[in-house]
């Protein structure tokens, strides 16, 4: 949302705050400014004259030095022995006499003057002739700078580390020379660097966090420094203070020193000692002050920003608030809600906008109230006379007839419908008829009419008599009508033709009971046949075999064959007719269905078909079977004729016969699944049918019965069966059979 | 009224600001993200793993050459590399930078060799006399009459240091080098010229007192630890050689600025070494890595021509090529006798292989011999095998000397100058000895001498502009 777009308050809020901060941060930024301004002059004079200071104080004692030399230098016992060792022969007594002289001269001034060893070097090779230190004569400084520099003047060399002295020093070097102005020799000395030390060291004016330092114009560090480790000669210092003093450029900045802390620094660059020398200190303290006055100019910016805020917030709301009140209202009034009354505190312009508002709106109550009333009326008799139009259409357009009767039984409205079923062209015919002459039995009728009256409604199946005194059953639902006192004004009733349906209940119950009845005949048919079948065939059979047994030697090749081919048929059949007293048995004989265990009614089909299995090496297993609710007994069986097909029916390699479960959500899916022929797809549903056998008897034996069974026992349970195979590669038998002790035991 | 309008207007030139920030911002990220390709360098160290080279350690540590865009390996040197070796390697490519002597600079040079130095690590030079403070010899020339001990290495050096100061090497009595403290703390020997920063370590570790003697205070300025290239890497790629030197340099400087992590980087690429050696080790070689009169790494002119000269004048690159003749001679027969470890030394003189190896030239006119370690009988020479070794000591009693200070178990590398005369006029010539490092299958140990005459050599005067490279020096520090 836009800024000019928000709401009236947050502007005002906002104009106040503005109004204050402003001009308080313009001053208080004004005045920060010039107290840092101050302060920062300040600091930078006064460190200014720190590092002169120290710059002259540095002066003084390179001075000393100097003078020192050129004091020994210009001495006239020194010129006149410097000359002789110079000149003369190293053996000769003047020699050793002037030498011991010499050094003499040099231990007195390096005891007094800070310069240690003080020694003369030959003006052409270099070569210290003399010292005040033993070690150093012998030695050559024929390459130092300080040498050829200090042949015509006094010369300070930079500060360097000596091997011999194992220490930062820097030498002094000066001519001597003749009354002429000829050089006879050098003189140098090495001067102990502790007062320059003690110089930078000293802190008087430097406050907590002050120091100065000095370093070469390799930025070596050239003296202690306070804050870090690093020991002169062991640290460079590379900052922007000594960068501008090591540039000839001297003068007073802000920047970081060499602990990376924000400093105020004064740099000098000293040409006679080529060293740069800073005197800093730490910006945390010197603009301590400024601190605190940023601190409290910030404080009472935020202190005010918030006392504003809040008296902006309050005029905002003693604006606003009528006006939120008044917008309020008229919203409320909008949704029609004429009771709402606005508080007027305000004795102001929008106070008496508030009271116009109040005044407005009890008027407008006033009208509307009348008005509503009528309106209601007009709507409640429209609707009244819309519903009974839809009534009227209803009854006109309805399939079934309908009458109305008076109290006293005489129709006063039919229906098109009623016409239609009693075969009248033209209502005229029938109205002011009494009801009971359209009924066959008026008799019955008329009680009929009794039994609404009483009761105030009635439903049942009449006999209709039609114009053309023709009948037909009719279904027919009465009621009374009272008015709105609850006295009987008439009778209302419909009727349907139910003719039709009587006639086809009627021939349904015929058909029905001859089937039950042949039904049951063919069961005891087959029972009885079967059973009574047995009997006389084991006759057959035993007595086939019989003779086979008793005259085996007597008969010839052909009849012993005969004979068997007769036992065998008659075994054949004997089988068959004991499979299909199985199979009649399985729903007239079935047992009650209870939690049978799968795996002990596997085990029992195992045991009946050991011979089977035992000849053809098969090898049956299973997983671990559930409970499921069964007839035990067929159950075995169910097991048995799949295993013995699977069996039967093998492959050229042992049959090989696995039953496993698998619990679903309403029931167990069982597997049989074996290595054998397979079953092409054309022929996996006909197999469950009775009779069928895919193979030849010659092939494999079989009664065509099994999987019928199977499929019986099954479906007695409810549940399905059905194959999964593929020529050569085995079947699969799959069947259902319920949870034990679940809701599926049908 | 005029709020309303100017607001959109104010905010709109406000978010066109802050895009266009945003895009110069975006932009100049890209540029400076551009990857450079790392430039792998090998750098040659001149000797083993020591604080000698923390500032190149610091510089790989610390990554001041990745920030230099290169990926710098260090090779450590050791008894099996000597500088020649080093040298060679360098030229072949096997590596890119080198450090060596500088006097291995400058004899390079007067073979031709096309190397280059672009600064020095050590401006001053480690070698001291050590003596034992009881001893009151604290100079020179007190060392006359008296016994010194001088390793090949520092025989330049010493000699340099002698001229210089007027002094014979007859005057002092050298003995054989041993790189062991014992002698001296035995009072065996006087002096014994050590480098400060390695066996002058060992002989403070004693206890004893000690004086030092700078050679750097007499005259004689030789710069130690070089930096090395080839010309033809500074030609190719100087902004290479630049931004190496400049990784080297703040390694050095971090180094002199934190001894004791530059110690501890040390030790991480050896950690058999002793701490408190390598601690001592830096200590010492500070002054002379940064003297306080230079920047760090700088070379002067002046003191590798007056370096040049003094070689020069004690025919040192002579001596040098003829030492390193010798020991070539002797590390070739040293290899084939470890290969044939079944023949005598009857049937190595009877093998042409054995024989060419043996024999070879040395300058214009010169040979090398091998004669036996234990009776200085000779073996292998164009003219003088078989003869009595009695016979030679009374016909050349200059070159016996030098061979038995070489003859001894164990076999002692020796060298020295000798007057030879055989067709009346008396030259000068110079003979290094190197001892083989096997034995024959008969036990005989053996050595190699290398000798010819001194002025074969051509004196080449060294151009020490084309020998140094001053411009990344001054490149980096800016011209002084």
């Amino acid at each position: 949302m836009k800024f000019w777009q928000r709401s009236l308050r947050t502007r005002l809020i906002f104009l106040f705050v503005l109004v204050a901060i402003v001009p308080l941060f313009v001053f208080g930024f004004i005045a920060y400014k010039t107290g840092r301004h101050r302060i920062v002059e300040d600091t930078e004079a006064h460190l200014s004259s720190v590092a002169v200071l120290k710059e002259q104080e540095i002066a003084n004692w390179i001075e000393h030095l100097e003078h020192a030399i050129n004091w020994v230098a210009s001495s006239s016992q020194v010129r006149k022995h410097s000359s002789i060792l110079v000149t003369k022969e190293k053996d000769t007594p003047e020699y050793s006499s002037s030498h011991t002289a010499l050094v003499d001269e040099f231990k007195k001034t390096a005891g007094l003057q800070h310069l240690s060893p003080v020694f003369l070097l030959d003006p052409d090779s270099g070569r210290i002739i003399a010292s005040s230190h033993h070690r150093w004569e012998g030695q050559f400084r024929k390459a130092k700078t300080w040498f050829t520099r200090g042949k015509s003047g006094t010369y300070v060399s930079k500060i360097f580390h000596s091997l011999t002295l194992t220490r930062p020093t820097l030498v002094i070097a000066a001519p001597i020379t003749d009354r002429s102005g000829q050089l006879i020799a050098v003189i140098a000395g090495h001067a102990n660097l502790e007062p320059l030390n003690e110089i930078m060291m000293e802190r008087t004016g430097l406050g907590e966090t002050g120091e100065s330092y000095s370093v070469n114009r390799s930025n070596l560090l050239l003296t202690e420094i306070q804050f870090t480790s690093g020991a002169p000669f062991e640290k460079w210092i590379s900052t922007y203070g000594i960068n501008q003093a090591l540039a000839g450029k001297p003068g007073v900045s802000l920047y970081k020193d060499y602990r990376d802390k924000k400093v105020i620094g004064a740099y000098r660059y000293l040409e006679n000692l080529k060293v740069a020398l800073v005197a800093e200190i730490d910006q945390s303290e010197a603009f301590a002050p400024v601190f605190t006055l940023r601190n409290t100019v910030i404080g009472v910016g935020l202190g005010l920003v918030v006392l504003v805020a809040l008296l902006g917030i309050m005029f905002a709301r003693s604006i606003t608030k009528p006006v939120d009140q008044l917008v309020l209202g008229t919203e409320e009034l909008g949704k029609g809600n004429l009771d709402y009354e606005i508080e007027v505190e305000a004795k102001d312009e929008l106070g008496q906008l508030a009271e116009a508002f109040n005044s407005m709106t009890e008027n407008l109550k006033e009208v509307t109230a009348s008005r509503d009333e009528l309106e209601r009326e007009i709507a409640q008799r429209k609707r009244t006379e819309e519903e009974l139009r839809k009534k009227e259409l209803a009854i006109q357009s309805s399939l079934s007839a309908i009458a109305i009767a008076d109290k006293d039984g005489i129709i006063n409205y039919v229906n098109p419908s009623f016409l239609n079923l009693w075969r009248y062209q033209d209502q005229e015919e029938v109205l002011g008829k009494p009801a009971i002459e359209f009924w066959k039995n008026k008799e019955k009728a008329q009680k009929v009419m009794k039994e609404v009256e009483k009761s105030g409604d009635w439903s049942g199946e009449l006999m209709a008599l039609r114009k053309d005194d023709s009948t037909f059953h009719a279904e027919a639902t009465a009621s009374i009508i009272t008015d709105s006192g609850g006295d009987l004004i008439g009778l209302m009733s419909s009727f349907r033709d139910i003719t039709d349906r009587v006639r086809a209940q009627e021939r349904l119950k015929k058909t029905l009971s001859d089937l039950e009845r042949s039904n049951e005949e063919l069961k005891q048919f087959a029972y009885v046949a079967s059973h009574e079948l047995q009997e006389p065939l084991r006759m057959v059979s035993s007595y086939t075999r019989l003779l086979e047994k008793r005259y085996k030697d007597e008969l010839d090749e052909d009849a012993r064959e005969f004979i068997n081919y007769a036992a065998d048929g008659a075994e054949r059949m004997q089988k068959q007719i004991n499979d299909l007293l199985h199979y009649s048995r399985i729903t007239t004989k079935g047992k009650e269905l209870k939690p049978t265990d799968a795996g002990s009614a596997l085990a029992g089909a195992q045991d009946n078909l050991k011979k089977l299995i035992e000849e053809n090496q098969a090898k049956v297993t299973n997983d671990e079977l559930p409970k499921v609710q069964a007839d035990e007994s067929q159950l075995v069986r169910l097991f048995q004729n799949l295993v013995q097909n699977a069996i039967k029916f093998r492959g050229k390699e042992t049959p090989n016969v696995h039953i496993s479960a698998e619990e679903r959500e309403d029931d167990w899916l069982f597997s049989v699944s074996d290595n054998g022929k397979g079953i092409e797809p054309e022929y996996q549903e006909e197999i469950f049918s009775i009779f069928k056998r895919l193979e030849s008897r010659e092939e494999t034996e079989g009664t065509g019965i099994g999987l019928a069974s199977c499929k019986k026992i099954v479906e007695r349970h409810g549940e399905e069966i059905w194959v999964e195979s593929e020529l050569g590669q085995g079947s699969t038998f799959y069947f259902t059979l319920p949870k034990s002790g679940g809701e599926n035991n049908e | 009224m005029t709020k309303r309008n100017m607001l959109p207007y104010v905010l709109r030139s406000l978010s066109l600001f802050i895009l266009i920030t945003l895009l110069v911002l975006l932009v100049g990220c890209g540029g400076s993200n551009e990857k450079k390709e790392v430039d792998e360098v090998t750098v040659q160290l001149k000797w083993v793993h020591q604080a000698q080279f923390a500032g190149f350690y610091a510089a790989v540590k610390e990554g001041f050459y990745a920030a230099k865009n290169i990926d710098a390996d260090l090779e450590p040197g050791g008894p099996d590399l000597p500088p020649d070796k080093i040298i060679e390697n360098l030229l072949k490519g096997q590596t890119d930078f080198a450090v060596v002597g500088g006097d291995q600079l400058l004899a390079s040079r007067f073979r031709g060799q096309p190397v280059v130095a672009i600064s020095v690590v050590f401006q001053k030079n480690p070698y001291v006399y050590a003596t034992l403070k009881s001893s009151g010899i604290q100079d020179p020339e007190d060392l006359v009459g008296k016994k010194v001990m001088v390793s090949s290495d520092g025989e330049i050096i010493h000699r340099a240091l002698l001229d210089k100061l007027g002094m014979k090497p007859e005057d002092i009595e050298e003995i054989p080098f041993k790189r062991d403290v014992k002698p001296l703390v035995s009072g065996r020997v006087d002096a014994h010229l050590v480098y400060r920063t390695a066996t002058g370590l060992a002989l403070e570790e004693t206890g004893k007192k000690l004086n030092w003697i700078w050679i750097d205070n007499y005259g004689v300025h030789f710069y130690a630890d070089t930096i090395v290239t080839t010309e033809k890497l500074v030609r190719e790629n100087p902004s290479l050689v630049k931004r190496f030197l400049e990784g080297t340099i703040k390694g050095w400087r971090y180094s002199i600025e934190n001894p004791k992590q530059a110690v501890e980087m040390t030790l991480q690429h050896d950690p058999s070494l002793s701490r408190n050696r390598q601690e001592n080790m830096m200590k010492e070689q500070i002054p002379l890595i940064y003297t306080g009169e230079t920047k760090l790494g700088w070379m002067k002119r002046g003191t590798w021509k007056r370096m040049r000269d003094i070689l020069l004048e004690q025919k040192i690159f002579a001596t040098m090529d003829i030492k390193s003749r010798a020991k070539a001679v002797a590390r070739e027969l040293t290899n084939y006798i470890n290969d044939h470890p079944n023949m005598t030394l009857k049937e190595l003189q009877q093998d042409p292989r054995a024989q060419e190896i043996a024999v070879q030239k040395v300058g214009k006119t010169g040979y090398t011999g091998v004669a036996s370690a234990k009776t200085g009988r000779t073996y292998f020479h164009p003219k003088v095998v078989g003869r009595d070794p009695s016979e030679i000591e009374k016909l050349f009693p200059n070159l016996w000397e030098i061979f038995e200070r070489a003859i001894g178990e164990p076999c002692q590398n020796a060298s020295g100058f000798y007057e030879y005369a055989p067709e009346g006029e008396k030259k000068e010539k110079y003979m290094y000895i190197a001892c083989v490092n096997a034995k024959t299958a008969d036990g005989i140990n053996l050595f190699v001498s290398a000798t010819t005459y001194i002025d074969e050599y051509e004196v080449k005067r060294i151009d020490i502009d084309k020998a140094i490279d001053m411009q990344f020096l001054e490149e980096i520090y800016g011209e002084q």
